[in-house]
């Protein structure tokens, strides 16, 4: 079943994902869809979150616009619109020029994107003499800049450190300055700070919304941790079992979720903030095998509020707001908490 | 510090590992420094802090799988290091360990019936029928259906696998846990599961537990009192909502600052740290306060030639700054 997702396009879009379809296949030939229908825009200078569990899609679905799905994953329907141009019809050379340039991407563990034997220093030259035609000593001074820029200390001294002699927070920084080196105008965050210490992911944090405020870079931040969503992101879109299931104003989801998996997965966090010693609210079951999903609500199994309608059929995504949407029969507005 | 019926006391501990580097070869890391508390009976005890401040090592040493440089572990005043024979054997069935990785720490070619039957069966308590029901019972309790016994750990999804890690550290009946990072590698929805689980086995099995985590909104939910480590050394220690509410160390203060809430709205009004210095990498300085590289309040010559005590202060908490009046 494809699904016609309402088409969002906005014109002044600078990333509009459409319909994308991500499909995996196994060795004995079934076939499984990480990422089903997706559609999504990020518009410049804008902070957008993808919120969702370990196979919810959200990975492969920010991969997919680098065109970097991994083996044997293939994009098999829709559109990723870039600056008006559809990134998954473009020559491959194209969109590697494009990366690094106009869309950085930085992952979970810095020390498997870095080189380990070239200089950290070296490295970022090296990113950006691949797009801008600059003499060794302007691109020397601007790696010190870059480096100064994202909080490393003794930048000329550490500019010709290896990587393993970095600590995890620096690593992650370095990646940073290397994403951001040519100006990007979208950078793709995938779990920025997950492997880093809370000091240093406040850090990360803050150096991410300073990049964004003074240059305007627009984020698109793949996280499990809706804390981080809370305190860099405008924009979220939550992700189930290879779909959005709801999206809208970060404050609106927070205040008032309407899919039942979300308003689920905000009172399953214990709060850093509050005495309140209540039982956590613990959503049943697992999260879904997309190999084996149920044919009505992928929620369904697990949700509270499900009712007979769920089983069958697959709700749409219905606005329910301004820039809120969210793919349920029942939505929370209309469900009793259950006690 | 004493509590009223201590279970387990933590005195003057050390754990030392000797590293190489340096002029002369070797050095030693201290990986856990001089570190003493107690914990209650049935309470559960919070140990925070970031990667390498020792809170894993400290963890291992209380069970016994390390053994301590100095200092003593008491198990009701009964010391632990010395243990022989059947007192040896009594004290690893009182203390059990929940590991974060509950795949790597199930035997993968042993089903869940060998797995829980094993301890049972080199402890002299059940065999046969009678540890089949004694494991029905257990994995009942930690939310695992009796059909689970003839799996092995590949067929069960990752909370599931530390629902089997959480079985096998009670089919012994223990007094104490140690659980070290037990829902960090969970996915959120499975976390509040577990959490919950811990929560309800620790009422009925009457358990004391050492809750090792970095994730500072987790341990506030579960712990009575919280301690915090910092390269090697406790620098605070006080009931959780105190701890929380009114942290008085800085380095405390620093990590509260740093997580970020659920919350929109009060994520906006947040004071921002700009503090854009780290933990430095390995050992704590020689002498002196380990956080002073890093503290703002620090101040030479004293902070860093001597190591501030961690002491009581007037609201109870227990801090190590020389600049935390009392």
């Amino acid at each position: 079943m494809t699904e016609t997702a309402p088409s969002r396009t906005d014109a002044k879009a600078l990333l509009a994902i459409e319909g994308l379809v991500v499909e995996f296949a196994s060795a004995q030939g079934e076939t499984f869809r990480a990422s089903d229908g997706v559609s999504l825009t990020v518009a410049a200078g804008e902070v957008v979150a993808i919120v969702g569990e370990s196979g919810s899609g959200k990975s492969v679905t920010a991969r997919a616009i680098l065109r970097l799905v991994p083996h044997p994953g293939r994009v098999r329907a829709g559109k990723i619109m870039f600056q008006g141009r559809d990134l998954l019809r473009m020559p491959r050379e194209q969109v590697r020029e494009l990366r690094g340039r106009d869309i950085a991407m930085v992952f979970q563990d810095p020390m498997t994107s870095l080189n380990p034997v070239l200089r950290v220093g070296a490295q970022i030259g090296e990113a950006i003499a691949l797009h801008a035609r600059l003499s060794a000593s302007a691109i020397g001074a601007r790696v010190l800049d870059l480096l100064r820029r994202v909080g490393i200390p003794a930048t000329a001294e550490r500019a010709h450190s290896f990587p393993h002699e970095y600590s995890g927070g620096m690593r992650q920084r370095a990646m940073i300055a290397m994403g951001v080196a040519n100006s990007p105008a979208l950078l793709i965050a995938d779990e920025p700070t997950t492997a880093l210490d809370v000091t240093i992911q406040d850090q990360i944090i803050t150096l991410m919304r300073d990049l964004n405020r003074a240059s305007g870079t627009a984020i698109l931040l793949i996280t499990h941790n809706v804390a981080l969503v809370a305190s860099l992101c405008t924009r979220v879109l939550v992700m189930y079992a290879g779909r959005i299931v709801e999206e809208g104003p970060t404050e609106e989801i927070f205040l008032s979720p309407q899919h039942p998996y979300t308003w689920s997965l905000l009172r399953s966090v214990p709060r850093v903030d509050t005495k309140d010693k209540k039982r956590l609210l613990a959503i049943k079951g697992q999260p879904p095998n997309p190999r084996d999903l149920p044919p009505g609500c992928k929620f369904e199994p697990r949700c509270p509020f499900a009712i007979a309608r769920c089983r069958a059929s697959e709700p749409a995504l219905e606005t329910v707001g301004a820039g809120h949407a969210a793919r349920c029969f029942v939505m929370m507005k209309n469900a009793e908490a259950p006690a | 510090m004493t509590t009223a019926d201590p279970l387990v006391t933590v005195d003057r501990v050390s754990k030392h590992f000797p590293v190489r580097g340096g002029l002369f070869g070797k050095r030693m890391l201290k990986a856990v420094d001089d570190v003493s508390f107690s914990i209650a009976r049935a309470e559960t005890l919070g140990l925070v802090g970031e990667s390498g401040s020792g809170k894993s090592t400290l963890g291992r040493v209380i069970v016994n799988l390390l053994p301590a440089t100095a200092g003593a572990i008491r198990l009701e005043g009964r010391e632990t290091a010395h243990l022989r024979g059947v007192e040896r054997r009594a004290f690893w069935r009182r203390v059990q360990m929940v590991f974060q990785d509950p795949y790597s720490s199930l035997n993968p070619k042993m089903t869940v019936r060998d797995t829980l039957a094993e301890p049972l069966r080199n402890f002299g308590i059940a065999r046969g029928g009678d540890a089949d029901r004694l494991i029905a019972k257990v994995l009942d309790d930690c939310g695992l259906g009796a059909r689970a016994m003839t799996l092995y750990p590949r067929e069960f999804s990752g909370g599931q696998r530390q629902r089997i890690g959480i079985a096998r550290a009670l089919i012994l009946r223990p007094d104490l846990v140690v659980a070290d990072e037990p829902v960090s590698a969970l996915d959120v929805s499975i976390q509040a599961q577990i959490i919950n689980l811990l929560q309800d086995l620790q009422a009925e099995y009457r358990l004391t537990y050492l809750f090792i985590a970095h994730d500072l909104a987790v341990v506030r939910h579960i712990a009575n009192r919280v301690a915090v480590m910092y390269l090697g050394r406790i620098v605070e220690l006080a009931g959780a909502d105190d701890l929380y509410e009114r942290p008085r160390h800085p380095y405390t203060q620093l990590l509260l600052r740093s997580i970020p809430i659920p919350d929109p709205a009060r994520e906006a009004k947040r004071a921002r740290t700009s503090i854009s210095n780290e933990a430095p990498k390995g050992a704590s300085a020689a002498t002196g306060c380990p956080f002073a590289p890093r503290c703002p309040r620090a101040e030479l010559p004293l902070c860093g030639e001597v190591a501030p005590k961690l002491e009581p202060k007037q609201d109870g908490h227990l801090s190590a700054c020389h600049f935390d009046g009392s």
